[in-house]
Protein backbone atom coordinates (compact mmCIF):
# COMPACT_ATOMS: atom_id res chain seq x y z
CA UNK A 1 0.00 0.00 0.00
CA UNK A 2 1.65 3.31 -1.08
CA UNK A 3 2.11 6.33 1.09
CA UNK A 4 -0.01 8.07 -1.20
CA UNK A 5 -3.84 5.67 -0.92
CA UNK A 6 -2.68 5.45 3.17
CA UNK A 7 -3.24 9.44 3.42
CA UNK A 8 -6.12 9.30 1.07
CA UNK A 9 -8.20 6.60 3.32
CA UNK A 10 -7.21 8.52 6.57
CA UNK A 11 -8.11 11.59 5.11
CA UNK A 12 -11.67 10.21 4.16
CA UNK A 13 -11.72 8.24 7.38
CA UNK A 14 -11.05 11.63 9.05
CA UNK A 15 -13.55 13.61 7.93
CA UNK A 16 -16.03 10.71 8.17
CA UNK A 17 -15.10 10.44 11.84
CA UNK A 18 -15.86 14.10 12.48
CA UNK A 19 -19.10 14.47 10.57
CA UNK A 20 -20.58 11.54 12.97
CA UNK A 21 -19.24 13.36 15.79
CA UNK A 22 -21.01 16.10 15.06
CA UNK A 23 -24.21 14.70 14.71
CA UNK A 24 -24.87 14.13 11.10
CA UNK A 25 -27.03 12.06 8.95
CA UNK A 26 -24.99 8.62 7.79
CA UNK A 27 -26.10 9.24 4.22
CA UNK A 28 -24.19 12.69 4.19
CA UNK A 29 -21.59 10.85 5.92
CA UNK A 30 -21.09 8.47 3.08
CA UNK A 31 -21.78 11.00 0.30
CA UNK A 32 -18.77 12.69 1.79
CA UNK A 33 -16.00 9.96 2.02
CA UNK A 34 -17.20 8.55 -1.59
CA UNK A 35 -16.71 12.29 -2.79
CA UNK A 36 -13.13 12.53 -1.09
CA UNK A 37 -12.31 9.04 -2.12
CA UNK A 38 -13.42 9.74 -5.92
CA UNK A 39 -11.72 12.90 -6.32
CA UNK A 40 -8.29 11.39 -4.96
CA UNK A 41 -8.44 8.05 -6.84
CA UNK A 42 -10.86 8.83 -9.69
CA UNK A 43 -12.09 5.23 -8.98
CA UNK A 44 -14.91 4.00 -6.49
CA UNK A 45 -14.45 2.66 -2.77
CA UNK A 46 -16.55 0.45 -0.58
CA UNK A 47 -17.63 2.90 2.54
CA UNK A 48 -19.86 2.08 5.38
CA UNK A 49 -20.57 4.18 8.41
CA UNK A 50 -22.54 3.91 11.30
CA UNK A 51 -22.37 6.15 14.21
CA UNK A 52 -19.76 4.14 16.22
CA UNK A 53 -17.40 3.58 13.63
CA UNK A 54 -17.02 4.43 9.93
CA UNK A 55 -14.71 1.85 7.33
CA UNK A 56 -12.95 2.50 3.97
CA UNK A 57 -12.11 -0.20 1.02
CA UNK A 58 -10.67 1.27 -1.89
CA UNK A 59 -11.24 -0.58 -4.99
CA UNK A 60 -7.55 0.21 -6.16
CA UNK A 61 -6.30 -2.08 -3.74
CA UNK A 62 -7.16 -4.94 -0.80
CA UNK A 63 -6.93 -2.56 1.92
CA UNK A 64 -9.68 -1.96 4.62
CA UNK A 65 -9.39 0.54 7.35
CA UNK A 66 -11.79 1.50 10.07
CA UNK A 67 -11.49 4.30 12.99
CA UNK A 68 -13.64 3.99 16.43
CA UNK A 69 -15.80 6.84 17.18
CA UNK A 70 -16.22 7.16 20.86
CA UNK A 71 -17.72 10.33 21.83
CA UNK A 72 -20.83 11.89 19.90
CA UNK A 73 -22.77 14.77 20.15
CA UNK A 74 -24.70 17.51 17.83
CA UNK A 75 -22.24 19.93 17.12
CA UNK A 76 -23.42 21.88 13.14
CA UNK A 77 -20.32 23.61 13.18
CA UNK A 78 -18.27 20.48 12.43
CA UNK A 79 -20.91 19.22 10.15
CA UNK A 80 -20.59 22.97 7.85
CA UNK A 81 -16.83 23.20 8.11
CA UNK A 82 -16.55 19.24 6.64
CA UNK A 83 -18.51 20.06 4.20
CA UNK A 84 -17.34 23.32 3.20
CA UNK A 85 -13.57 21.51 3.18
CA UNK A 86 -14.72 18.83 1.09
CA UNK A 87 -16.88 20.83 -1.33
CA UNK A 88 -13.24 23.09 -1.89
CA UNK A 89 -11.83 19.52 -2.66
CA UNK A 90 -13.83 18.40 -4.63
CA UNK A 91 -13.48 21.49 -7.29
CA UNK A 92 -9.86 21.52 -6.92
CA UNK A 93 -9.16 25.03 -4.39
CA UNK A 94 -7.21 22.62 -2.06
CA UNK A 95 -5.44 19.31 -2.47
CA UNK A 96 -5.25 16.16 -0.27
CA UNK A 97 -2.43 17.73 1.83
CA UNK A 98 -3.91 20.92 2.46
CA UNK A 99 -7.33 18.93 3.32
CA UNK A 100 -5.52 16.69 5.92
CA UNK A 101 -4.28 19.48 7.75
CA UNK A 102 -7.42 21.49 8.00
CA UNK A 103 -9.21 18.52 9.23
CA UNK A 104 -6.47 17.76 11.96
CA UNK A 105 -6.93 21.48 12.97
CA UNK A 106 -10.55 21.23 13.09
CA UNK A 107 -10.54 18.17 14.86
CA UNK A 108 -8.26 19.60 17.57
CA UNK A 109 -9.63 23.24 18.16
CA UNK A 110 -13.19 24.39 17.02
CA UNK A 111 -14.98 27.48 16.96
CA UNK A 112 -17.82 27.18 20.08
CA UNK A 113 -20.16 29.54 21.70
CA UNK A 114 -18.46 30.59 25.35
CA UNK A 115 -20.15 28.07 27.99
CA UNK A 116 -22.38 30.98 29.61
CA UNK A 117 -23.54 31.84 26.97
CA UNK A 118 -24.96 28.00 26.16
CA UNK A 119 -25.99 27.56 30.10
CA UNK A 120 -28.70 30.91 28.95
CA UNK A 121 -29.56 29.17 25.36
CA UNK A 122 -30.58 26.25 27.45
CA UNK A 123 -32.74 28.21 29.85
CA UNK A 124 -33.96 30.00 27.10
CA UNK A 125 -35.12 27.09 25.40
CA UNK A 126 -36.78 25.56 27.97
CA UNK A 127 -38.64 28.89 28.70
CA UNK A 128 -39.79 29.33 25.08
CA UNK A 129 -40.73 25.51 24.43
CA UNK A 130 -42.45 25.37 28.13
CA UNK A 131 -45.20 27.93 26.40
CA UNK A 132 -45.14 26.76 22.96
CA UNK A 133 -45.69 23.02 24.05
CA UNK A 134 -48.22 22.97 26.66
CA UNK A 135 -50.60 25.98 24.50
CA UNK A 136 -51.51 28.24 27.35
CA UNK A 137 -49.87 31.45 28.18
CA UNK A 138 -48.47 30.49 31.59
CA UNK A 139 -46.46 33.56 31.88
CA UNK A 140 -45.81 33.18 35.42
CA UNK A 141 -43.87 30.55 35.64
CA UNK A 142 -41.13 31.54 32.99
CA UNK A 143 -38.58 32.23 34.99
CA UNK A 144 -38.49 29.46 37.39
CA UNK A 145 -38.49 27.17 33.73
CA UNK A 146 -35.63 29.50 32.69
CA UNK A 147 -33.21 28.75 35.99
CA UNK A 148 -33.91 25.08 36.49
CA UNK A 149 -33.71 24.58 32.58
CA UNK A 150 -30.40 26.32 32.46
CA UNK A 151 -28.92 24.87 35.74
CA UNK A 152 -30.03 21.08 34.61
CA UNK A 153 -28.01 22.04 31.47
CA UNK A 154 -25.19 23.28 33.26
CA UNK A 155 -24.94 20.34 35.53
CA UNK A 156 -24.92 17.77 32.45
CA UNK A 157 -22.85 20.03 30.49
CA UNK A 158 -19.97 19.92 33.03
CA UNK A 159 -20.47 16.16 34.01
CA UNK A 160 -19.74 15.58 30.28
CA UNK A 161 -15.73 16.72 31.26
CA UNK A 162 -15.64 13.89 34.31
CA UNK A 163 -17.67 10.95 33.18
CA UNK A 164 -17.70 9.09 29.63
CA UNK A 165 -21.03 7.61 30.89
CA UNK A 166 -23.82 9.89 29.26
CA UNK A 167 -26.44 7.92 31.19
CA UNK A 168 -25.05 9.48 34.60
CA UNK A 169 -24.78 13.07 32.80
CA UNK A 170 -28.38 12.93 32.04
CA UNK A 171 -29.40 11.46 35.77
CA UNK A 172 -27.81 14.46 37.85
CA UNK A 173 -28.91 17.05 34.91
CA UNK A 174 -32.31 16.09 35.58
CA UNK A 175 -32.69 15.41 39.33
CA UNK A 176 -31.03 19.01 39.32
CA UNK A 177 -33.77 20.60 37.41
CA UNK A 178 -36.43 18.62 38.94
CA UNK A 179 -35.41 19.38 42.46
CA UNK A 180 -35.07 23.12 41.24
CA UNK A 181 -39.00 22.81 39.82
CA UNK A 182 -40.49 21.27 42.99
CA UNK A 183 -38.84 23.64 45.17
CA UNK A 184 -39.61 26.27 43.35
CA UNK A 185 -43.06 25.56 42.91
CA UNK A 186 -43.74 24.97 46.96
CA UNK A 187 -41.95 28.34 47.49
CA UNK A 188 -44.59 29.85 45.93
CA UNK A 189 -41.90 31.17 42.45
CA UNK A 190 -44.41 28.88 40.08
CA UNK A 191 -47.85 27.31 39.85
CA UNK A 192 -48.19 24.54 37.81
CA UNK A 193 -45.22 21.82 38.43
CA UNK A 194 -45.60 19.72 35.48
CA UNK A 195 -45.05 22.46 32.87
CA UNK A 196 -42.30 24.02 34.84
CA UNK A 197 -40.21 20.12 34.07
CA UNK A 198 -41.66 19.70 30.94
CA UNK A 199 -40.08 23.28 29.85
CA UNK A 200 -36.72 22.72 31.88
CA UNK A 201 -36.05 19.07 30.46
CA UNK A 202 -36.12 20.54 26.66
CA UNK A 203 -32.79 20.85 26.36
CA UNK A 204 -31.91 17.31 27.88
CA UNK A 205 -34.40 15.52 25.53
CA UNK A 206 -32.92 13.60 22.59
CA UNK A 207 -36.09 14.69 20.32
CA UNK A 208 -33.72 15.38 18.30
CA UNK A 209 -31.82 11.79 18.01
CA UNK A 210 -35.00 10.11 17.83
CA UNK A 211 -36.13 11.62 14.28
CA UNK A 212 -32.87 11.72 12.42
CA UNK A 213 -33.01 7.96 13.97
CA UNK A 214 -36.22 7.44 11.93
CA UNK A 215 -35.47 9.18 9.21
CA UNK A 216 -31.85 7.21 8.79
CA UNK A 217 -34.19 3.87 9.45
CA UNK A 218 -36.37 4.96 6.81
CA UNK A 219 -33.40 5.60 4.42
CA UNK A 220 -32.43 2.00 4.82
CA UNK A 221 -29.48 2.90 7.08
CA UNK A 222 -31.01 -0.25 9.47
CA UNK A 223 -27.38 -0.13 11.71
CA UNK A 224 -26.95 2.99 12.61
CA UNK A 225 -30.75 3.92 12.78
CA UNK A 226 -31.49 1.33 15.48
CA UNK A 227 -27.81 2.28 17.28
CA UNK A 228 -28.93 6.10 17.61
CA UNK A 229 -32.50 5.22 18.45
CA UNK A 230 -31.18 2.95 21.59
CA UNK A 231 -29.14 5.83 22.50
CA UNK A 232 -32.31 8.41 22.49
CA UNK A 233 -33.85 5.64 24.21
CA UNK A 234 -31.61 5.33 26.89
CA UNK A 235 -31.48 9.36 27.63
CA UNK A 236 -35.45 8.73 27.62
CA UNK A 237 -34.82 6.21 30.56
CA UNK A 238 -32.50 8.33 32.72
CA UNK A 239 -34.82 11.38 32.58
CA UNK A 240 -37.75 9.37 33.12
CA UNK A 241 -35.58 7.37 36.26
CA UNK A 242 -34.99 10.72 37.88
CA UNK A 243 -38.32 12.53 37.57
CA UNK A 244 -39.57 9.34 38.48
CA UNK A 245 -37.07 9.13 41.62
CA UNK A 246 -37.97 12.88 42.87
CA UNK A 247 -41.91 12.73 42.26
CA UNK A 248 -41.67 9.41 44.07
CA UNK A 249 -39.88 10.60 47.59
CA UNK A 250 -40.83 14.31 47.12
CA UNK B 1 -56.18 34.95 17.19
CA UNK B 2 -53.64 37.55 15.99
CA UNK B 3 -52.03 37.91 19.63
CA UNK B 4 -52.06 34.02 19.78
CA UNK B 5 -50.39 33.44 16.53
CA UNK B 6 -47.89 36.24 17.29
CA UNK B 7 -46.97 35.04 20.76
CA UNK B 8 -46.28 31.29 18.88
CA UNK B 9 -44.56 32.74 15.73
CA UNK B 10 -42.13 34.54 17.92
CA UNK B 11 -41.65 31.86 20.34
CA UNK B 12 -40.55 29.16 18.36
CA UNK B 13 -38.55 31.66 16.81
CA UNK B 14 -36.28 32.19 20.03
CA UNK B 15 -36.85 28.88 21.30
CA UNK B 16 -35.19 27.23 17.66
CA UNK B 17 -32.32 30.49 18.21
CA UNK B 18 -31.85 29.60 21.87
CA UNK B 19 -31.01 25.49 20.85
CA UNK B 20 -28.89 26.51 17.93
CA UNK B 21 -26.78 28.15 20.67
CA UNK B 22 -25.78 25.35 22.74
CA UNK B 23 -25.80 23.05 19.56
CA UNK B 24 -22.96 25.15 18.01
CA UNK B 25 -24.59 26.52 14.96
CA UNK B 26 -22.38 28.64 12.35
CA UNK B 27 -23.41 31.92 13.38
CA UNK B 28 -24.41 33.01 10.00
CA UNK B 29 -26.81 30.42 9.42
CA UNK B 30 -28.65 31.30 13.41
CA UNK B 31 -31.15 33.89 12.15
CA UNK B 32 -32.10 31.57 9.16
CA UNK B 33 -32.39 28.56 11.56
CA UNK B 34 -34.78 30.36 13.84
CA UNK B 35 -37.12 31.42 11.01
CA UNK B 36 -36.63 27.33 9.60
CA UNK B 37 -38.00 26.31 13.26
CA UNK B 38 -40.95 28.97 13.04
CA UNK B 39 -41.70 28.26 9.37
CA UNK B 40 -42.20 24.41 10.72
CA UNK B 41 -44.10 25.10 13.99
CA UNK B 42 -46.57 27.83 12.31
CA UNK B 43 -47.50 25.41 9.51
CA UNK B 44 -48.23 22.64 12.48
CA UNK B 45 -50.50 25.24 14.44
CA UNK B 46 -52.16 26.61 11.62
CA UNK B 47 -53.38 22.55 10.50
CA UNK B 48 -54.08 22.44 14.07
CA UNK B 49 -56.45 25.45 14.29
CA UNK B 50 -57.90 23.97 10.97
CA UNK B 51 -59.01 20.82 12.62
CA UNK B 52 -56.07 18.38 10.85
CA UNK B 53 -55.23 15.58 13.03
CA UNK B 54 -52.54 15.54 14.69
CA UNK B 55 -50.66 13.02 12.69
CA UNK B 56 -51.15 14.86 8.89
CA UNK B 57 -50.44 18.19 10.51
CA UNK B 58 -47.29 16.77 11.83
CA UNK B 59 -46.11 15.87 8.57
CA UNK B 60 -46.90 19.12 7.19
CA UNK B 61 -44.92 20.66 9.81
CA UNK B 62 -41.44 18.57 8.66
CA UNK B 63 -42.16 18.99 5.25
CA UNK B 64 -42.16 22.49 5.38
CA UNK B 65 -38.73 22.22 7.80
CA UNK B 66 -37.54 20.31 5.01
CA UNK B 67 -38.40 22.54 1.96
CA UNK B 68 -37.14 25.55 4.40
CA UNK B 69 -33.90 24.07 4.59
CA UNK B 70 -33.52 23.11 1.02
CA UNK B 71 -33.85 26.85 0.19
CA UNK B 72 -31.78 28.27 2.91
CA UNK B 73 -28.92 25.69 1.99
CA UNK B 74 -29.05 26.70 -1.95
CA UNK B 75 -28.78 30.66 -0.80
CA UNK B 76 -25.97 30.32 2.14
CA UNK B 77 -24.15 27.36 0.39
CA UNK B 78 -24.11 25.02 4.09
CA UNK B 79 -25.89 21.51 4.34
CA UNK B 80 -29.57 21.43 4.64
CA UNK B 81 -28.88 20.07 8.48
CA UNK B 82 -27.72 22.86 9.46
CA UNK B 83 -31.48 24.25 9.46
CA UNK B 84 -33.46 20.90 9.83
CA UNK B 85 -32.04 19.49 12.85
CA UNK B 86 -32.35 22.87 15.07
CA UNK B 87 -35.87 23.74 13.04
CA UNK B 88 -37.86 20.17 13.56
CA UNK B 89 -36.59 21.00 17.70
CA UNK B 90 -40.49 22.62 18.27
CA UNK B 91 -42.30 20.00 16.66
CA UNK B 92 -40.41 17.14 18.87
CA UNK B 93 -43.92 15.50 20.68
CA UNK B 94 -42.12 16.46 24.34
CA UNK B 95 -45.46 17.56 26.48
CA UNK B 96 -46.96 14.12 25.05
CA UNK B 97 -43.66 12.13 26.45
CA UNK B 98 -44.10 13.96 29.36
CA UNK B 99 -47.85 13.14 30.32
CA UNK B 100 -46.78 8.92 29.08
CA UNK B 101 -43.95 9.31 31.34
CA UNK B 102 -45.97 10.44 34.36
CA UNK B 103 -48.63 7.96 33.21
CA UNK B 104 -46.54 4.63 33.40
CA UNK B 105 -45.66 6.65 37.09
CA UNK B 106 -48.43 6.57 38.38
CA UNK B 107 -49.45 3.29 37.22
CA UNK B 108 -51.58 4.07 34.61
CA UNK B 109 -50.73 1.62 32.08
CA UNK B 110 -53.32 1.25 29.50
CA UNK B 111 -53.73 5.50 28.82
CA UNK B 112 -49.58 5.13 28.98
CA UNK B 113 -49.33 3.25 26.06
CA UNK B 114 -51.72 4.77 24.19
CA UNK B 115 -49.94 7.71 24.76
CA UNK B 116 -46.58 5.94 23.86
CA UNK B 117 -48.09 5.24 20.64
CA UNK B 118 -49.47 8.46 19.83
CA UNK B 119 -45.59 9.88 20.42
CA UNK B 120 -44.15 6.89 18.12
CA UNK B 121 -46.40 8.33 15.35
CA UNK B 122 -46.03 11.78 15.80
CA UNK B 123 -42.08 10.99 15.38
CA UNK B 124 -42.79 8.95 12.87
CA UNK B 125 -44.89 11.47 10.56
CA UNK B 126 -42.42 14.18 11.41
CA UNK B 127 -39.80 11.68 9.87
CA UNK B 128 -41.52 10.87 7.13
CA UNK B 129 -42.50 14.71 6.31
CA UNK B 130 -38.81 15.41 6.32
CA UNK B 131 -37.76 12.39 4.21
CA UNK B 132 -40.45 13.71 1.45
CA UNK B 133 -39.05 17.29 1.50
CA UNK B 134 -35.47 14.93 0.67
CA UNK B 135 -37.40 12.99 -2.07
CA UNK B 136 -38.69 16.28 -3.67
CA UNK B 137 -35.28 18.26 -3.41
CA UNK B 138 -33.54 15.27 -4.87
CA UNK B 139 -35.89 15.35 -8.01
CA UNK B 140 -35.11 19.24 -8.07
CA UNK B 141 -31.40 18.84 -8.50
CA UNK B 142 -31.88 16.19 -11.27
CA UNK B 143 -34.32 18.55 -13.10
CA UNK B 144 -31.54 21.33 -12.54
CA UNK B 145 -28.59 19.57 -13.48
CA UNK B 146 -30.13 18.17 -16.93
CA UNK B 147 -31.20 21.28 -17.98
CA UNK B 148 -28.34 23.07 -17.17
CA UNK B 149 -26.60 20.23 -19.19
CA UNK B 150 -28.69 20.53 -22.22
CA UNK B 151 -27.62 24.72 -22.35
CA UNK B 152 -24.48 25.00 -21.60
CA UNK B 153 -21.12 23.21 -23.03
CA UNK B 154 -20.89 19.66 -21.80
CA UNK B 155 -17.56 19.95 -20.68
CA UNK B 156 -17.37 21.73 -17.69
CA UNK B 157 -20.08 20.20 -15.65
CA UNK B 158 -19.53 16.59 -14.68
CA UNK B 159 -21.88 16.54 -11.58
CA UNK B 160 -19.79 17.32 -8.99
CA UNK B 161 -20.28 21.47 -9.35
CA UNK B 162 -23.93 20.51 -8.79
CA UNK B 163 -23.65 19.06 -5.09
CA UNK B 164 -27.17 17.96 -4.28
CA UNK B 165 -28.01 18.58 -0.52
Amino acid sequence: MSADQNKIIETCLLAGRIMVEGGSEIYRVEDTMRRIVHKATDEGGQIFATITGVLVTMDSDDHTRFSQITRRGIDMEKISRVNELSRKFTDGSIDLDELQNRLRQLDKELPNFPLWLRVVGAGLEGMFLMIIFTQTHDWFDMPLTLFASAMGYLVAELLGSISRIRFVQEFLGSITLGLIGIIGVRLGLGQDVNNVIIGAVMPLVPGVPITNALRDLIEGNLLAGIERGSEAALTVFAIACAIGTLFHYL
Amino acid sequence: MLFDSLIQLSFSYFATIAFGLFINVPRKALNLSGISGACGWMTYWFAMQFNINSIPANFLGGLAVGLAGLVMSQHKRIPSTIFNIPGLVPLVPGASAYQALIMLLSGEFMDANEKLFSVLMVGGAIAMGYVVSQLISEQYFRYRRNRVLSKHDLQNLDGDSVKPE
